[in-house]
């Protein structure tokens, strides 16, 4: 037995994150940890490697023993020096080093010197050659070719994983090694590589915990899965006797609650436009699918958002139509809006109404009548210090000069009257609670303040309102008013709403259809009838064979076959 | 490919932008070849040591080390010392430098402190740290010494009878190690010429008959700085080197393997400031004048317009830069005042190109930094989003 | 306490001395013996902390001796040289003194001269001379200074063969 866990829990101020997690691992076992986000992975590896923040919320519970010892990490390097090597998902590499400088980085063999011991060992040269042949060891041990003076920098993004797996493997204790997303940034004959290479590792007797998102890598790879969901260890299975569906429910959960998934919402018909949200649910016959024009229409978008790289998006949305994009987090669904409203870099194309959008203006976005609920409520999208009339009337004014008299261009004041009527009304609307139009934003609770960013969004009387996590960080009551707000504003103004949002069950509740983001990619998009798992499924990955992430409108609900799987 | 050939521009352009102008400054000027080189010998002597202490911190990430001003005051408090105790020679030297390393070392330690408050702005806030230590050493010199520290030598104080005078005689150890080994390389009729005018027999005479004239080699200020050099080169394949060039990379990766990035970068600044400090002891000496108020005041500055000039950034240098840099920076200085004169009639011109350029090219060098930082890390996130979307 | 200390350094100076090893070497043999002992010690994590901070001792005191030994070796002293009457010296009609083999000085009488020297220890050469130039007598000396600064020769005094002939310099 190398590590044994029992019954170990974990409370962030009251909050429970982790508990009861019982399970041992044994030598040259690779076990496999799934979960969503906020699932207690990163918690749970936390504890393993001693991580301050551990001890400083108070500690775990239960007990955590290496070969039968009861330990109680307090800093990683005392999990490392127990033997437990953490790759992490982050390269943690030295870019301007070669690869035996990164592989033996801080633990160089050297020469002994006179003057070493005047100083310290730090003024003893490096013995180069012998560095070289204990890297070529630990490269070896993987089973790659990699020369072992190729600068870091260079080398291609599967060749740095590796490094980081030898840098593990040199440390002569390493008997469990923890590989967070290893496969993440590979391409799929690197990912093959990097599992050959583990398997051969756990033959000499390393145990591996792999924990990623892609299922059939898990599945292929490890020999028992072990399925973490809202802090509780669901299941603990030889890897056989688990299918990738079985485990997608495992994950997503719910699969036995009975919940109402949300009908198609009638939309008023537009006479300019020539598709409707239940239309496009309902195929129908070829000749009228001519005449589709979508509202917003995305090809092979990319944006360079820290931490959400969005790599490659496509898709369409209708007119009327609430739009959900979900996904793990930082795969990039937070990129799309931010990157369609120009407020990181991007490319691609996107067209709005048939004509296109000048991308990296936000400006521009805003002119075409366009809005955005930033997530990030109280740093983007809220004057803090000012009053709640300023903050809803702001953007308007900026943009579509708005709430101004005197002469545009040259003389220009704020109509405050007009703003405040603007902005009470709107208090009146949405029921925010406040004391009155004049009462400063940073003053208010959560939910509030995320309805006012809503109020703000609303007066620009947009065409598409794009809205990053709109129930992040508010309460379970206030959720509910926001998304029925949102709901009602659709129905009331036949708006065009796009919902980026971590929470699964909150998209599928308020959309027509939902996207699912994959590493910078859609991996598919499927109507919020669609049974959970299916959106598990593809949260996990489970269309890396499909070429064309773009799929077509008529496609849905073709395609999607009882298997709830998508078809090339 | 035409990414390639401007990174390549890019890097090279300050150099090559100095050697256009000596090429044609050069001739203007009407100097012969062997003054220009006696010229040039003697400030790669004077110069290279005060720039070669700049490579380290660089090394470890830090920038360019506008604190080794510290150094230099350090060495300067040294020779008032000696100056003071009346040691000449090489011994006068090396008590110097005894005495200039642990004020230097303290200097340092303080100062890399200080830096470590302030990663990410390390220049800045040398360069301001400079000013303030700059305020104390005028408080030690201008008034604690004759008084509390025990001056004697009437020749050094004021006559209000403590605070040390404006400028120091540094007759005990003018051109000592210059002239330690006395070289000399002359034309075949230029050598008797010399030795009547010198009065004494060189060590080593040199008979090259292209030149005219003769040049006087300070053989035993360049051994120094050989030496300095390949110290330099041994430090680099030290563990404490290369746990600088990693730190120098990327802090965070090198925290979390293990190495003591604090402690790390407060050595590197130590090294620097002692090794600044020796640098002006050697420049002094060539000098024979000490200025006690100013001449620390541009070691810095013209240091690090030399380093730069010679081609290195404030993320990596090299000993050709530093050497490429003493040249091509006090050529230039040699030659722009009288070709100046000759060209528009006006001496003055070559002065004001002197501070116009050393600070020009700082703020060049700053600006390039950042635009290629900037540049270096949206390649990163680029090659994160993979080959998809392209410039 | 500081005689306990020269008690201390005499029975060891008396006892090194039955070898004929004076006391400074003795200290070196010690110094070298206990670092012999610590290298061989150096499996031991604490003997290599030992040893490091020894080692680091030794340097540090060799450093603060080789400055001393700078300041003893390079220190430049001024020598007057004066040419007066004292204690029934009379001065003479002429001397000619040069230090260390170098141009030599001629002092008349009640002259003063100045010559500068580096280093404590210097060669003093003072030839006395009558009224038709011819050498009367030469006196060679080999003068230490030690670690006092400027000293004022009387040569009346040294060439009269009293051992008191160093006078404090002018300021």
């Amino acid at each position: 037995m190398l590590l044994r866990l029992d019954h170990v829990g974990k409370e962030f101020y009251g909050n429970r994150v982790l508990s009861d997690i019982s399970f041992d691992i044994d030598a040259g076992e690779i076990i496999g940890l799934v979960g969503e986000n906020g699932a207690g992975k990163s918690t749970l590896l936390n504890i393993l490697f001693g991580m301050p923040v551990i001890a400083s919320t108070g500690g775990y519970e239960g007990t955590v023993q290496v070969d039968g010892k009861t330990v109680h990490f307090t800093s990683p390097n005392q999990a490392l020096a127990a033997g437990i090597g953490m790759v992490h998902q982050e390269f943690s590499l030295i870019p301007g080093f070669t690869a035996t400088e990164n592989i033996l980085l801080n633990r160089e063999v050297l020469r002994g010197s006179s003057m070493s011991y005047v100083f310290s060992d730090r003024v003893s040269t490096l013995d180069r050659e012998a560095m070289n042949s204990r890297a070529i060891t630990a490269i070896n041990t993987l089973g790659v070719n990699i020369s072992p003076d190729m600068i870091v920098s260079e080398m291609p993004v599967g060749y740095k994983q590796f490094i980081e797996i030898a840098r593990e493997i040199d440390r002569k204790n390493t008997r469990l090694l923890f590989l967070d997303e290893p496969t993440a940034v590979l391409t799929e004959s690197e990912a093959e590589i990097l599992i050959t290479a583990l398997k051969k590792l756990a033959r000499s007797g390393i145990a591996i915990v792999f924990i990623s998102h892609r299922l059939s890598e898990v599945k292929e790879l490890c020999s028992r899965i072990l399925v973490l969901r809202d802090g509780r260890l669901i299941t603990d299975q030889k890897a056989e006797d688990l299918t990738t569906r079985q485990i997608a429910s495992f994950m997503v959960g719910r699969e036995s609650e009975k919940r109402e998934v949300q009908q198609p919402i009638e939309i008023p018909d537009n006479p300019i436009d020539t598709i409707s949200a239940s239309e496009m649910l309902n195929p129908s016959p070829k000749k009228k699918r001519k005449k589709i024009r979508p509202a917003l229409k995305v090809e092979h978008l990319w944006v360079d958002m820290p931490g959400e790289t969005v790599r490659d998006v496509s898709f369409d949305v209708m007119k009327g139509e609430i739009f959900g994009i979900g996904g793990l987090a930082g795969h990039g669904k937070l990129g799309i809006p931010n990157g369609i409203m120009g407020l990181y870099p991007s490319g691609g194309r996107v067209k709005l109404f048939g004509k296109r959008l000048i991308l990296n203006k936000p400006r521009a976005a805003l002119g075409r009548k366009m809005a955005f609920v930033s997530e990030d409520r109280r740093g983007v999208g809220l004057l803090l210090d000012e009053p709640l009339d300023w903050n809803i009337t702001f953007t308007a004014m900026q943009t579509q000069g708005r709430f101004l008299f005197g002469i545009p261009f040259i003389f220009q004041m704020r109509n405050e009257r007009a703003m405040s009527k603007e902005a009470q009304k709107f208090i009146d609307q949405l029921s925010i609670k406040c004391t009155g139009p004049h009462q400063l934003a940073s003053e208010l609770s959560g939910g509030n303040q995320q309805k006012v960013c809503l109020a703000k969004a609303f007066v620009l009387k947009p065409d598409i309102l794009l809205i990053c996590e709109p129930t992040r960080g508010i309460d379970i009551g206030a959720k509910t008013l926001v998304l029925d707000t949102l709901r009602e504003y659709n129905r009331e103004n036949g708006t065009t709403i796009i919902i980026t949002s971590s929470e699964l069950e909150e998209l599928r509740s308020v959309c027509n259809r939902v996207a699912i983001v994959d590493e910078g990619k859609i991996a598919g998009i499927l109507p919020a009838s669609s049974p959970a798992e299916d959106f598990g499924m593809l949260m996990m990955g489970q269309t890396k064979n499909n070429n064309d992430n773009n799929i077509d409108i008529e496609n849905v609900n073709v395609n999607v076959n009882g298997e709830g799987e998508i078809s090339a | 490919m035409i990414r390639r050939l401007f990174d390549i521009i890019a890097n090279n352009a300050v150099p090559a932008v100095f050697i256009i102008i000596s090429a044609f400054a050069i001739p203007l000027s009407g100097y012969s070849a062997s003054y220009l080189i006696q010229e040039l010998l003697t400030r790669i002597g004077r110069n290279s040591f005060l720039i070669l202490s700049l490579l380290i911190p660089i090394m470890a990430g830090m920038g360019l080390n506008f604190g080794m001003v510290l150094g230099a005051m350090a060495g300067q408090i040294g020779l008032l010392f000696i100056c003071d105790w009346g040691i000449v020679g090489i011994p006068g030297i090396v008590l110097a430098c005894l005495i200039g390393t642990p004020i230097a070392i303290i200097l340092g330690i303080f100062c890399g402190h200080v830096l470590n408050r302030a990663k990410g702005r390390e220049m800045v806030t040398s360069y301001i740290l400079g000013f303030f230590i700059n305020g104390v050493y005028q408080m030690v010199v201008l008034y604690l010494m004759g008084w509390i520290i025990p001056i004697t030598n009437p020749a050094l104080l004021l006559s209000r009878g403590y605070g040390v005078r404006n400028a120091v005689s540094l007759l005990g150890i003018r051109g000592i190690l210059d002239n330690l080994i006395p070289t000399v390389i002359t034309g075949t009729q230029g050598a008797g010429q010399f030795f009547n005018a010198q009065g004494g027999n060189p060590f080593i005479l040199l008979q090259i008959p292209l030149i005219d004239g003769s040049i006087r080699i300070p053989l035993a200020t360049l051994i120094v700085i050989a030496l300095f050099c390949v110290f330099i080169i041994w430090f680099r394949k030290t563990k404490l080197g290369q746990d600088m060039r990693a730190i120098g990379q990327n802090q965070a990766v090198s925290d979390s393997a293990g190495i003591p990035v604090n402690r790390t970068r407060i050595i590197a600044i130590v090294i620097s400031t002692v090794l600044a400090c020796y640098g002006q002891i050697i420049y002094l000496q060539n000098m024979g004048t000490l200025n006690t108020y100013n001449s620390h005041d541009q070691a810095g500055m013209f240091s690090i317009a030399a380093l730069l000039i010679g081609g290195a950034s404030v993320s990596r240098a090299s000993i050709a830069n530093v050497f490429l840099g003493v040249i091509l920076f006090h050529l230039m200085f040699i030659v722009a005042p009288v070709a100046g004169k000759n060209l528009i009639g006006d001496a003055q011109i070559g002065e004001y190109f002197r501070v116009f350029v050393s600070y020009g090219i700082i703020a060049i060098a700053l600006v390039l930094h950042a635009w290629k930082r900037n540049r270096e890390r949206e390649a990163a996130r680029r090659s994160l989003r993979g080959n998809k979307g392209g410039e | 306490m500081s005689a306990i200390f020269n008690e201390y350094c005499e029975i060891l100076t008396e006892f090194l001395a039955q070898w004929g090893i004076s006391l400074e070497l003795g200290l070196l043999i010690a110094a070298l013996i206990l670092w012999l002992l610590l290298y061989i010690g150096r499996g031991l994590a604490f003997f290599r902390f030992l040893m490091r901070w020894y080692q680091r001792l030794i340097i540090l005191a060799g450093l603060i001796a080789l400055g001393f030994w700078l300041f003893y070796i390079g220190r430049e002293h001024k020598i007057y040289l004066d040419n007066k009457a004292m204690n029934d010296y009379k001065p003479f009609e002429q001397v000619n003194v040069s230090i260390n083999g170098g141009t030599s000085a001629e002092l008349m009488a009640r002259d003063r001269d100045l010559r500068k020297v580096v280093g404590p220890e210097f060669e003093l050469k003072a030839e006395v001379l009558d009224d038709n130039g011819e050498i009367v007598s030469t006196v060679t000396k080999t003068i230490n200074l030690g670690f006092s600064k400027d000293i004022m020769i009387n040569l009346p005094v040294l060439v009269g063969g009293s051992g008191d002939f160093i006078v404090p310099a002018p300021r």
